[in-house]
């Protein structure tokens, strides 16, 4: 297990040397700067009520998972492993002692920790922006920033096992990101044209974890989260399968 | 220590390995000759686990090396193909990303390979500045870091000038000699590993040919070069004495 760990690590500082980790977290910072920016001078203009009750943290993350952070994840995603086949590099995994399964589970968890480093960006600026200007939240407001990023967290996982999988089987990183962003944009059209598809669609997150920020619907959210968790079992499963038959 | 048992890997195209027969036991030297193509590195890749076997097993003291890699790359070093260390990082850099993966590597056995191989001078600056040789060098620098027992070795001498070659056979001859280690090595360069070797396996056309004790084949022939022309039935060339 530590032997594991240490793995998820190496995976992690390889990410940010390779510094395509280090360009995402920079403008997640300076979108969660940006943002703080444009409620403090939103505030400046008019002091209205629903600016001063808005969660600045929330609502960056929200509009951010719309479209922006999306793609950051199929960036780091669809260059997660598929990268180390196209340049030889994956023989260096295949030398160390640890199972395939550790290996490719121990590439995802790293990649998820680079999700979580990237909300970390957003979230820093504008939780210090939030706290001067409007002073301590109230505890339901840190609670709605709590399910709000651990649905983010989770709808990331989801697009990072998209987008890895899909690269995995197009053997290629740019045929991952290009087929994954399409098929991604191509979601919205498609609830529209097709009735009745929207809830079985990934690509609407908040449907699963507003209802809790709003009113604590816990009913609501079942059966949206359980879609959610269930593409990103199929997505791994069928990354996994792939993985496990490649050769080098 | 190693067993291999009728491995056999095919490809679509018709190239690959069939049927490997070899038992490498502690200390020995085992040299997998052939052409270009017969056949070697396919037999390395499959015992590694980097591609899958079609039938056959290789066993690393009883244990399946591709179904229990966990249990036995600890042992087992290997620079299969051409190197591929990350470029972006640096030589010591390198060495560090892997060392957490194996028991007891200190900074100073760190130092130790990157001396041993030669890098020590160039282990602060990135890969991506690194000769083809030095790229070889820092991956047998990673092979060797947690001192394996059975080190697995394909072309090793590829890419590199005179020098280099002399400094690497020099280098294998340190391994074997002074610390023991098994040795499986592919190459067309007879001569750079003759001195050392201790069994010999030759592969033709992907099948496996014939393995001998080097001792047997040199009661026979005057040189490995000799005995390896006359196995694969190849006519004329130069018979080093």
């Amino acid at each position: 297990m530590s032997d594991w760990l240490g793995y998820i690590q190496d995976e992690l500082q390889k990410q940010f040397a390779k510094r395509q980790l280090k360009l995402l977290m920079g403008l997640a910072l300076l979108i969660g700067i940006g943002s703080s920016w444009i409620k403090y001078n939103l505030l400046q203009q008019s002091n209205s009520a629903f600016l001063e009750a808005s969660i600045l943290p929330l609502t960056t993350l929200q509009l951010l998972s719309g479209f922006i952070l999306p793609l950051f994840i199929f960036a780091l995603g669809s260059e997660l492993i598929i990268s180390e086949f196209g340049d030889g590099t994956i023989k260096n995994l295949f030398s160390l002692p640890l199972s395939r399964a550790q290996l490719f589970f121990g590439k995802l968890a790293a990649g998820m920790c680079s999700i979580a480093l990237i909300l970390v960006c957003v979230l820093v600026p504008t939780i210090i922006a939030d706290l001067l200007m409007q002073g301590l939240p109230s505890l339901s407001q840190v609670g709605s920033l709590a399910i709000g990023t651990i649905g983010i967290f989770l709808f990331g996982g989801m697009i990072l096992t998209l987008a890895n999988t899909i690269a995995i089987w197009t053997k290629s990183a740019g045929s991952g990101m290009l087929i994954g962003v399409v098929a991604w944009i191509g979601m919205g059209p498609a609830a529209m044209f097709i009735q009745g598809i929207q809830r079985y669609l990934p690509n609407q997150l908040d449907h699963w974890y507003m209802p809790l920020i709003q009113g604590g619907d816990l009913l609501r959210v079942i059966s949206p989260l359980c879609f959610m968790i269930s593409y990103t079992v199929i997505f791994t499963v069928l990354g996994f399968y792939k993985f496990n038959m490649k050769e080098v | 220590m190693l067993e291999i048992r009728n491995l056999t890997k095919q490809y679509r195209g018709g190239y690959g390995i069939q049927g490997l027969n070899l038992t490498v036991n502690a200390g020995e030297v085992v040299a997998l000759l052939g052409a270009n193509g017969a056949g070697k590195t396919t037999a390395l890749r499959a015992l590694m686990g980097y591609a899958m076997a079609d039938t056959g097993e290789a066993l690393w003291k009883g244990i399946n090396i591709s179904e229990s890699p966990e249990k036995v790359k600890g042992r087992i070093g290997a620079m299969i193909g051409e190197p591929a260390p990350y470029l972006y990082l640096t030589g010591l850099g390198y060495l560090k990303m892997h060392s957490s993966q194996y028991d007891n590597i200190t900074p100073e056995r760190m130092d130790e390979v990157l001396t041993l191989v030669g890098l020590k001078a160039h282990q602060n600056k990135k890969i991506n500045s690194y000769s083809t040789g030095m790229k070889q060098r820092v991956c047998l620098a990673k092979a060797l870091l947690h001192q394996p027992e059975l080190l697995i070795l394909d072309e090793p001498f590829s890419g590199m000038d005179i020098e280099g070659r002399a400094e690497m056979a020099q280098l294998l001859h340190q391994l074997v000699k002074n610390q023991g280690m098994s040795l499986v090595i592919s190459s067309h360069l007879i001569h750079d590993i003759e001195a050392l070797t201790t069994q010999v396996c030759i592969v033709k056309d992907g099948k496996w040919l014939v393995s001998e004790q080097t001792s047997t084949i040199k009661e026979n022939y005057p040189t490995l070069e000799a005995y390896y022309l006359d196995q694969v039935g190849a006519k004329g060339g130069i018979v080093h004495e």
